[in-house]
C-alpha cells in the first residue's frame, strides 16, 4: 500500500507538470533578455523588491511567469 | 502474476503512453520521459508487460527526435566541460578494450556509456529557464517515488537494517541501492528548497511548501532507514553548507543540535550501532577493507598509470589486520585475506579503472562545475538585475548537490552513477544559459537598430 501511494503521488505530480508545460510557450521561446530586464526594472521600481536567501521560506516577489513569458 | 501486478503493469503502460502523447505536442517532454525511465526504471517495477518492451531505447530515440524537432535549436551552445565529458566517454571506451577483466568491463560499459552520453547531450536541450526548472523538478519527483516509500517504511518499521529496506523493488542497482539513494536524497534537499521558493510550474504557495517540507523530512529519513553511513556523512555536509549564508547561525546550530539530540532515542538501535563504526573504523571490517583496497589501488596505478578498465578491482588480493571489537590491542589482531573487493570510493574507482587521466577528467568536470557555480552565485547574489533573483539560489543549490556528491562518494564507488552526472550536466547548461542571456541583455547596437545585429537566441 505504501509503494502504491508513493507511485501514485509522484506519477500524478509528474503528469500535472507535463500538462502545465503544454500551455507554457516559454518552454520553446523566451522573450529577449533585454526586454525582460527592462520590464522587471519597471516592476521592481513600482512594487519594491526583496532580496532572496537560500532556504528562506518567505518567497521573494518573483514574477509568477518566471520573468520570461506570459503566465498560462 | 496476480491482479495487483497486472494493475501496476497497466498503470505504468498508461502513464508512459500518456507522457509520449503529451510529448508529441511539446517535444521537450521526450527528454523528461527519458529521465523518468532512467531514474524510476518502470520496467523493473513491472511484472511482465514492460519487461518485454525496450522502453529505455525507445525513449532515447524519441529524445533525439525531440532535439531534431526543437524549434529553438539555434540557442544550443557547446561548452568545454561537455568536451571533457566526450573525452571521458572516449577514454572509457578505449580502456574497455584494454581492461584487465574484459567480460566484467564490458558488463559495466553497457550502462556507463548511456549515462555519459546522456550527460553529454542533455545541455543541448536545456537552453531555456523553464526547461532547466522542468528537468530539476523531474529528477526531484522521480526520486520522490523512491524516497517517499522509503521514508514511510522507515517510520513504520525503522528500516530493518543495512540493505534491508525494500524501496519499491528488491534490487541493488541505481537509485534502489542504499548508499546511492541516501546520497541523492540528501543532495536534492537544496533543489527541493529552490523549487519551493522559485518554482514557476508549481508556484510557491502553502501546498507546495507543505509538500516540500514533507519530502525533505522523507529525504532525511532515508539514511536512517537504509542505515547507510554515507547518508549521515551527507547530512553533516549539508548542515555545514546550509550554514554558509544563514544569518542566524548560532540559532540554526542550536536548533539543529537540539533536534538531533531529541531524535536519538527514537532511532533504531541497529542504526546507532552502525553509525558508531564511523568513529572506530579499525573495528569494522568494511572500513578496514576500504583502506586495504585503496592501498592496493594506489600501488596498482603506479604500475599501470592508465588504469585497468572497468571493474579492475576484481583482480585485487588484499590482506589486512582487524582489531578486536572491543578496540583492544592486547589480545592481538586477527588477519583477514580477501580478494575482488570493490573500491568503495569514486576517486579510487576512477583511479583504478581509468588511471590518472580518467581521474583528472572526472575531477575537471565536477570540481570545475563547482567552481563555475561559485562564480555565478557570487556575481548574482548581491547584484542580481531585476528578474534574475532566481539565479544565485539555483547556483547555490546545484553547487551544494555536487559538493555533497563529491564528499559522499569518498566512501562509495558511484563515479558513473547517472543522476549526479546528469545534474552536473544541468549545472553546465545553466551556466551556459545565464552567460548567453547576460550577453543578450547587455548587447547594445553601435548605431540605432539598422546596423547593429542582435545576438542569436532572441525570438
Amino acid at each position: 500500500m505504501i509503494d502504491n501511494f508513493s507511485i501514485l503521488l509522484s506519477h500524478a505530480l509528474l503528469l500535472v507538470m507535463m500538462w502545465r508545460l503544454l500551455s507554457r510557450d516559454d518552454v520553446d521561446a523566451e522573450r529577449p533578455a533585454r526586454d525582460l530586464r527592462e520590464e522587471a526594472s519597471r516592476e521592481s521600481g513600482a512594487n519594491g523588491h526583496e532580496a532572496d536567501r537560500q532556504g528562506d521560506w518567505k518567497a521573494p516577489r518573483v514574477r509568477t511567469d518566471g520573468g520570461f513569458g506570459r503566465d498560462a | 502474476m496476480g491482479a495487483s501486478g497486472a494493475m501496476r503493469d497497466l498503470f505504468f503502460i498508461a502513464f508512459l503512453g500518456l507522457c509520449f502523447l503529451l510529448a508529441f505536442r511539446r517535444p521537450f517532454i521526450f527528454t523528461l520521459v527519458y529521465v523518468y525511465i532512467d531514474v524510476v526504471a518502470p520496467q523493473r517495477l513491472s511484472y511482465f508487460l514492460l519487461n518485454s518492451i525496450p522502453v529505455s531505447a525507445i525513449a532515447f530515440a524519441l529524445m533525439i527526435l525531440g532535439l531534431a524537432l526543437d524549434p529553438a535549436k539555434r540557442d544550443i551552445r557547446p561548452t568545454w566541460r561537455q568536451g571533457a565529458i566526450a573525452l571521458l566517454l572516449a577514454w572509457c571506451a578505449y580502456m574497455t578494450t584494454q581492461a584487465v577483466e574484459p567480460l566484467w568491463a564490458a558488463d559495466k560499459w553497457v550502462w556507463v556509456w548511456k549515462a555519459l552520453l546522456f550527460a553529454l547531450v542533455l545541455p543541448f536541450y536545456l537552453h531555456k529557464r523553464l526547461r532547466i526548472e522542468a528537468i530539476i523538478l523531474t529528477y526531484v519527483l522521480c526520486a520522490s517515488a523512491i524516497i517517499v516509500t522509503g521514508g514511510l517504511k522507515t517510520i513504520a518499521s525503522g528500516g530493518g537494517g543495512y540493505g534491508q529496506l525494500v524501496l519499491l523493488v528488491n534490487q541493488d542497482t541505481g537509485l534502489y541501492e542504499s548508499s546511492i539513494i541516501s546520497l541523492v536524497a540528501i543532495g536534492i534537499i537544496p533543489l527541493i528548497l529552490w523549487l519551493a521558493n522559485h518554482g514557476t510550474i508549481f508556484k510557491p504557495d502553502w501546498r507546495v511548501k507543505l509538500y516540500a517540507a514533507a519530502l525533505i523530512f522523507s529525504c532525511l529519513l532515508i539514511p536512517i532507514g537504509t542505515e547507510a553511513r554515507t547518508g549521515l556523512v551527507c547530512i553533516a555536509v549539508l548542515a555545514v553548507l546550509m550554514l554558509r549564508f544563514s544569518k542566524r547561525r548560532f540559532l540554526y546550530l542550536g536548533i539543529a543540535a537540539t533536534v538531533g539530540l531529541l531524535t536519538v532515542p527514537f532511532l533504531p538501535q541497529s542504526f546507532t550501532k552502525r553509525m558508531e563504526t564511523i568513529t572506530n573504523p579499525g573495528a569494522d571490517e568494511s572500513a578496514a577493507t576500504r583502506l586495504a583496497v585503496w592501498q592496493w589501488t594506489w600501488e596498482f596505478v603506479l604500475e599501470n598509470p592508465q588504469g585497468g578498465g572497468f571493474d579492475s578491482y576484481r583482480i585485487n588480493k588484499i590482506r589486512y589486520n582487524l582489531e578486536n571489537s572491543d578496540g583492544s590491542t592486547v589480545e592481538g589482531r586477527s588477519q583477514v585475506v580477501d580478494e575482488a573487493r570493490a573500491f568503495h570510493s569514486s576517486y579510487f574507482e576512477m583511479l583504478g579503472e581509468h588511471g590518472f587521466f580518467g581521474l583528472f577528467l572526472w575531477l575537471f568536470i565536477f570540481v570545475g562545475t563547482v567552481f563555475r557555480l561559485e562564480i555565478m552565485q557570487r556575481r548574482y547574489r548581491t547584484r542580481a538585475p531585476p528578474g534574475d533573483e532566481w539565479i544565485a539560489p539555483l547556483a547555490l543549490a546545484l553547487q551544494n548537490f555536487i559538493i555533497i556528491f563529491l564528499v559522499g562518494s569518498l566512501f562509495v564507488g558511484i563515479a558513473f552513477q547517472p543522476v549526479p552526472f546528469a545534474l552536473c550536466a544541468v549545472a553546465i547548461a545553466f551556466d551556459s544559459y545565464v552567460a548567453r542571456r547576460r550577453r543578450e541583455a547587455e548587447f547594445r547596437p553601435l548605431v540605432g537598430g539598422s546596423i547593429g545585429r542582435q545576438p542569436a537566441g532572441n525570438v
